[in-house]
């Protein structure tokens, strides 16, 4: 080897930590080893350094911990981008100068290779129209860039009011709660090979609790806070009579065995691509009060890293064509029909970066 | 910013240790940490001279919890049986039952705190895959922090089972393969329940009509589908699909979330490593053979259907 080498993450997203290792041969005496940054990364952490300094951008390592056993002395400093970056593939120089205690200077360099997502609007309609008689969605084609696993929040407003819900409906709500309070314990036990199975009379007895559980009144407090939960599935909740509930157990113990599916299916639906899942946001529900109303749309999506990208935009005209019920509040259920994922990068660790940052 | 602690905390209770056996000039041969499992073996040399053996003196340590002495040999290393007891809150040897040896080795086990552990061991695997249509690669590295202190005490040491683990998001590849035999059942289900919440009779006998009909084109249980993907994401299944750089091992397949929707969101899979003083960086790759899993998927899918038609 020669007398120093650096060893860095292949890729890394913004603002995520990159352990860059330097290596040196064995028996080199230094009297310094002078690091620089560029401004747009920060020091986070050192590995084996015993004395160092830093000043502006230059880190100044005076003395690593030199193990006799080991092959080569290292050490190494964790780094990470401050902000992230417009451009999706970017590479900052870092060099690395050897002063060794003899006077001789030797200097490498290495680059951290950050990347990140884009995600763009590529289809969307200027204008739907609600009537009396069927459910109008509104369609999203987006498109991904770049590179890192997303998720996306869909925020929807009418003249600044929020008017986007989604997440967990009611029936998640029961399931959950079910889950969690243990109350299909055993039927919910995995690697027995027979999957899940649902006791009729446990429902019922679990239902009841909840039931139960509705009438606490911090519980509902708890209920009503959770931005998880439609606000329509609470004002159901509240209004639970006894005929509704025989009504909706009926239907529940029938379509148990379907809401797996729905379960199954919901996840799915989330992924919406190989890059993108969907976490909240699916449909709009509002009052719609003029024959045309402004609907404005605002996509943020974060990456694994949890940075949360500047949103897209864009606004949709409501045209109210109903005759009947006109004061109802209609739904309106988002589509992401397709995501074009034809500029998602591959091979990252291994791509040609031009960006010098 | 977060600097390492110093290896002296996590390993505050060998210098106890070390202090008890004072009299028998106690030497630190080697020291195996298992990292999973947050435990210390620690190897001790000691010389118990021939009088003290004779005199029928005894040697106490004062038990506390986390710790044990698990092994005792002489310097032939023939293991010597069952001196230890416990008697009153302390390990009592009596020195007259040694075997006379130039010299004894005594193994000790003890706990790790799991932050002191932090504090010996940097671990950083990648946030987000890298890859192709063919693969997904995971970045693993983990290095000792301060190999040269470890070197100062010990003249051996292992870290065993470091656990660089990786979240692979496993619900986007079976979303990838969802047949759309399953989605038109769950779009009915969705109606016949809507028509339920509203109690309109008319809408709930059409919805639950178009439920059975669609049950009775597909009449698959949903069970068929939770069994494939929880056989899908065990370990035996998976491991066939995983592989690692030749420091690492596949460890434990977890599903933190196995109830979320019934379905793992994601499975932790843990790649382990070891480090010592001689080899204290382990870098390397996991990987996952996506296209050949996504096959695999589709196929147990595909056979759930076919074989209810």
């Amino acid at each position: 080897m020669s007398k120093i080498e650096a060893e860095i993450a292949p890729w890394a997203l913004p603002r995520e930590e990159i352990t860059m290792y330097v290596k040196l041969e064995k028996g080199i005496e230094f009297s310094k080893i002078i690091i620089t940054l560029p401004k747009c990364l920060e020091i986070k952490d050192f590995i084996n350094v015993v004395k160092h300094y830093e000043k502006d951008n230059l880190i100044v390592v005076l003395d690593i911990g030199k193990s006799t056993l080991s092959k080569k002395d290292y050490f190494g400093i964790t780094i990470a981008s401050v902000e992230p970056f417009k451009d999706l593939a970017v590479k900052s120089k870092i060099s690395i100068q050897l002063v060794e205690a003899n006077g001789n200077e030797t200097e490498i360099e290495t680059f951290a290779r950050i990347f990140r997502p884009l995600l763009e609007i590529n289809k969307i309609p200027e204008q739907i129209s609600i009537n009396d008689i069927e459910e109008s969605t509104l369609p999203i084609h987006l498109k991904f860039k770049g590179f890192g696993d997303i998720s996306m929040r869909i925020e929807g407003s009418i003249g600044g009011s929020l008017v986007s819900e989604g997440g967990k409906s009611v029936m998640d709500r029961l399931f959950h709660g079910f889950l969690r309070e243990g109350l299909f314990d055993e039927e919910f036990e995995e690697g027995d090979g027979k999957g899940i199975i649902i006791d009729k009379t446990k429902l019922v007895r679990a239902f009841d609790e909840f039931k139960a559980k509705l009438k606490d009144s911090e519980y509902m407090k708890e209920l009503e806070q959770d931005k998880e939960i439609k606000r329509e599935a609470i004002e159901w909740l509240k209004s639970f009579e006894e005929v509704k509930q025989e009504k909706f157990m009926n239907v529940l113990y029938d379509t148990m065995e379907g809401y797996m599916i729905k379960k199954l299916t919901d996840i799915f639906a989330r992924n919406v691509s190989r890059h993108l899942q969907i976490d909240s946001g699916t449909n709009i529900i509002a009052e719609i009060k003029a024959k045309l109303t402004d609907l404005h749309l605002k996509i943020f999506y974060k990456d694994l890293a949890g940075n949360i990208y500047p949103p897209i935009q864009s606004t949709v005209k409501i045209l109210d064509k109903r005759e009947k019920d006109t004061e109802l509040r209609v739904l309106i259920p988002i589509e992401v029909e397709n995501v074009d994922e034809s500029e998602a990068y591959q091979d990252v660790g291994a791509m040609v970066i031009q960006n010098v940052i | 910013m977060s600097f390492s602690a110093s290896p002296g905390d996590a390993l505050g209770w060998f210098e106890k240790i070390k202090e008890y056996f004072k009299d028998f000039r106690p030497e630190a041969k080697s020291m195996t940490i298992n990292f999973s499992k947050k435990t210390s073996n620690i190897g001790l040399a000691l010389k118990i001279e021939e009088g003290f053996r004779k005199n029928r003196n005894k040697i106490k340590i004062p038990a506390y919890p986390g710790f044990q002495i698990t092994k005792m040999q002489d310097a032939s290393f023939n293991q010597i049986q069952a001196l230890w007891k416990i008697i009153d809150g302390e390990w009592i040897l009596d020195a007259k039952d040694l075997p006379p040896s130039d010299g004894y080795f005594v193994e000790l086990e003890g706990s790790i705190d799991g932050k002191n552990l932090e504090g010996l061991v940097h671990i950083k695997p990648s946030f987000n895959r890298d890859g192709n249509d063919e693969v997904d690669r995971y970045w693993l590295d983990a290095s000792l922090r301060e190999p040269k202190k470890l070197e100062e005490i010990w003249t051996e040491l292992q870290i065993d089972e470091i656990n660089v683990g990786v979240k692979v998001d496993i619900n986007k590849l079976f979303g990838l393969k969802i047949p759309q035999e399953l989605k038109d059942k769950a779009d009915s289900l969705q109606k016949y329940l809507h028509a339920g919440r509203q109690g309109d009779r008319g809408l709930v006998f059409n919805a639950l009509w178009d439920f059975k009909r669609q049950e009775r084109k597909t009449p698959f249980h949903p069970n068929d589908f939770l069994r494939i993907i929880q056989n899908l994401t065990a370990r035996e299944t998976l491991t066939d699909y995983l592989s690692v750089d030749k420091s690492y091992n596949i460890g434990e397949i977890e599903h933190p979330t196995k109830y979320e929707g019934m379905i793992p969101q994601e499975v932790n899979v843990q790649a382990l490593t070891t480090l010592t003083l001689k080899d204290p960086q382990s870098i390397g790759y996991l990987t996952l053979q996506k296209k050949l899993y996504l096959e695999k998927i589709k196929e147990e899918f595909d056979k759930v259907l076919k074989k209810k038609k």
